[in-house]
């Protein structure tokens, strides 16, 4: 069983909408969540480097106060939902000042928003990694609208890949129960395998195992059901949550992937670029830790 | 433009209101981060590009196609290939990491800074100064005066340390890209051994005090024994930039020996073998890019910014800088001839280059008078044969040139700049850094000063 997700790191550079994503967490505390570190870093750039002038120390401070006084103003609400938390402010790249603050603070999971650094935050971290927009644009059958991102773990659509990929995704399911009812699993078969003379033995084989999911889960009170999928994985994926009304997608990394600098397949890129829903990501066990400088 | 006639006479026919631009550009980075740092750090790309199309479009307007071959000529033989080489330079040195911490004693921060300012003839002041700054300031991190440190650190490894070749600071890279032999500048250890021991000196007797005072009470005295005791010894990862680096360095050495013939291009031309070289320089830098892990340049808080920003500034100034070299160069008989008789020796060279290195940048510095120099002597003459001349003849005046502009390049947080990225990470790291007044007053009037007057009697005399 996965160890309960106990500390949440909430990254936020304070984007429209991004106290709605911090409260969508409250719920986990149903399944053990007892403190969240809410972490703020101020580009280097903003203040630092000025050209044959050095360090903006004046509008440092002033952008640390801003960030304190809005955290502070959260933390009133993390409170009151039983909750800790801890405040992080730094000056650093935000991409590796994020990565490092959740190693450092030990945290079970990273929530950051979506945005053009959200999968370089995402391939430097070796824990659960969600990647959330409130208020997500999308575009279906032609379409444009937007979800609204709210009870994000009501329902999860766990991206089966590979069986240790998946085992690792289902243990973190599996620990959620509590503040996760329902479930769809769902399998995407390659399209190579589709002209295999094998095909009928893949789809049961895949279905069974699906199937076999869908048992683990219902043990800690998770009703699941499996699907399987063919064609494009990340956008099959995609549909399939969207027909089974689900409301984020939970995809672990393959084992292939997690042994290389970036953690993540190009199907759990695609899903973060674009999908509507809140992804999940699983990484690859963690790396031995690198060495603290500080 | 590269016939002696002709730049003698483009030169001379210059009007002196060519050189505004160049003024205005030199002021806006004295200025602005001191007046309107704000301003300057979200505009500075904008600022630079006036002062550059001012230059191109006025002067392109007047002399036409003359003068549009001119900038051309300068971007591609001068600009390119410096900013290649101190773009690969930091690329090489952000891929080096180096853990562990010394204890933070004056005698490991006196080795430290040694290291460091010998280390800058191999990978530039800046390169030196991005490497060891942070490891420095975790070693002191137990001391309550941290600032002294990082003072001495900007004036021996940001700058003087890197006097004895092109490589080590960007004035004297301008030198070599414009025909000073690349081992020419090692004519200055005699200079850069009295400076460095100067100043290892002086700070050594002053940290040795400062040391003592804050191990006399014995909550200072369990910080420095915990400081002490929490020394860890140096590992080195990314070595393999090391090689790049030698590769790097062979290249520019070869470049500027080998001689393949020549590719002309509108209104200029340029060496065969230092397009290779150039290349050979950015593939070393791609190499690095490749070849590093990632989290080696997270922990050295590696960023594009800083070198993004020379890159900017440094066209604007090579560009805004093009008609007043011209006038230089042509001597007596350009515009600027006032300045060219009234510099005339050594020790004058030495103190106008260091002035103007000290509240402008040095690179332009640098330039401004070796060209006032190669107009003295050789007015009109093409800028590579006058300048093997200048070093065969009148070596004197390139020591005084060269040793102007780096040395001088520390009295100020604008004189150099890795000063300024010493100052940020150093800021940011909590370490209390004076103002731009107060370095002069309290650190480089009272420290340099002396030592510069001790080289002039010495060396300029």
């Amino acid at each position: 069983m996965q160890e309960k997700i106990q500390k949440i790191l909430f990254a936020s550079h304070f984007r429209e909408m991004a106290y709605n994503s911090l409260e969508a967490l409250f719920v986990l505390k149903k399944t053990g969540l007892n403190l969240i570190v809410l972490c703020h870093i101020i580009p280097r750039e903003e203040v630092g480097f000025v050209p044959f002038g050095g360090y903006l120390k004046k509008e440092a401070d002033e952008l640390k106060e801003e960030a304190l006084i809005k955290f502070e103003d959260w933390q009133k609400a993390i409170n009151r939902a039983g909750i800790e938390s801890r405040i992080v402010i730094e000056v650093g790249d935000p991409a590796h000042g994020v990565a490092r603050t959740a190693h450092k603070e030990k945290a079970d999971m990273l929530a950051i928003g979506k945005g053009p650094l959200s999968l370089d935050i995402a391939t430097r971290c070796r824990m659960p990694v969600l990647i959330q927009a409130y208020m997500a644009p999308f575009q279906a059958g032609g379409e444009r609208a937007v979800r609204e991102n709210r009870l994000i773990f009501d329902k999860p659509l766990l991206a089966a890949g590979s069986p240790q990929a998946s085992r690792r995704a289902l243990l973190l399911l599996e620990s959620l129960a509590g503040a996760v009812e329902k479930a769809a699993v769902a399998h995407v078969i390659d399209k190579k395998a589709l002209s295999s003379p094998e095909i009928e033995k893949i789809k049961k084989d895949e279905t069974l195992r699906l199937e076999g999911y869908c048992d683990v889960l219902q043990k800690p009170g998770i009703a699941a059901e499996p699907h399987l999928l063919a064609g494009n994985p990340a956008e099959e994926l995609i549909n399939e949550a969207r027909a089974s009304a689900c409301s984020m997608i939970i995809a672990a990394s393959s084992d292939r992937e997690g042994q290389e600098d970036a953690p993540f397949g190009s199907v759990a890129r695609k899903l973060c670029e674009i999908s509507e829903f809140p992804v999940l990501l699983v990484p690859f066990p963690p790396l031995p830790p690198t060495e603290d400088l500080d | 433009m590269d016939g002696p006639k002709a730049v003698q006479a483009f030169g001379e026919a210059l009007p002196l209101w060519s050189t505004v631009p160049f003024a205005g550009m030199l002021l806006s980075i004295a200025l602005g981060p001191l007046f309107a740092p704000r301003f300057w750090h979200g505009h500075f790309g904008k600022i630079s590009a006036f002062w550059a199309a001012a230059s191109v479009v006025s002067l392109s307007i007047i002399f036409g196609q003359q003068a549009a071959a001119g900038f051309l000529s300068v971007l591609v033989n001068e600009y390119l290939p410096f900013i290649i080489l101190m773009g690969t330079l930091y690329v090489i040195s952000g891929g080096i990491l180096i853990t562990g911490s010394l204890s933070g004693t004056p005698g490991s921060n006196t080795a430290l800074l040694l290291a460091g300012a010998l280390l800058a003839n191999i990978m530039g002041t800046t390169g030196a100064a991005m490497l060891l700054v942070r490891p420095l300031i975790r070693a002191n991190a137990h001391r309550k005066n941290r600032t002294i440190v990082m003072i001495f650190f900007i004036f021996l490894v940001a700058n003087i340390g890197g006097a004895l070749t092109p490589l080590g600071d960007p004035p004297l890279l301008l030198g070599f890209l414009v025909g000073v032999p690349f081992f020419g500048t090692l004519r200055l250890y005699p200079h850069m051994l009295l400076a460095t021991s100067f100043l290892l000196m002086v700070y050594y007797l002053a940290d040795r005090h400062i040391y003592k005072v804050e191990s006399s009470n014995p909550e200072g005295e369990k910080a420095m024994r915990t400081g002490v005791a929490n020394g860890r010894p140096f590992r080195v990862r990314g070595a393999q930039n090391l090689i790049f680096l030698a590769v790097a360095i062979g290249a520019m050495i070869a470049g500027a020996k080998a001689h393949l013939g020549r590719i002309y291009f509108p209104g200029g031309q340029k060496e065969i073998s230092e397009v290779l070289r150039d290349l050979i320089v950015f593939l070393m830098s791609l190499f690095s890019m490749l070849l590093t892990p990632r989290d080696i340049r997270d922990e050295n808080g590696f960023t594009w910014f800083p070198i993004k920003e020379v890159a900017i500034i440094f066209a604007g100034l090579f560009i805004a800088m093009m008609p007043c070299l011209a006038i230089l160069q042509a001597g007596t008989r350009g515009h600027l001839g006032c300045l060219v008789h009234a510099v005339r020796s050594p020790a004058r060279y030495f103190w106008a280059t260091g002035a103007l290195s000290s509240f402008l940048d040095n690179a332009p510095a640098y330039l401004a008078f070796f060209k006032t120099a190669l107009g003295n002597f050789y007015p009109g003459m093409e800028t590579r044969s006058a300048a093997m001349l200048l070093v065969r003849q009148h070596p004197a005046y390139l020591e005084a040139i060269s040793a102007g502009s780096v040395f001088f390049g520390a009295f100020t947080y604008i004189g150099n700049a890795p000063n300024f990225m010493v100052r940020s990470i150093s800021e940011e790291s909590g370490v209390e850094m004076p103002g731009f007044t107060g370095f002069m007053m309290k650190y480089s009037l009272p420290v340099l000063l002396p030592l510069f007057v001790l080289e002039t009697f010495i060396f300029f005399r």
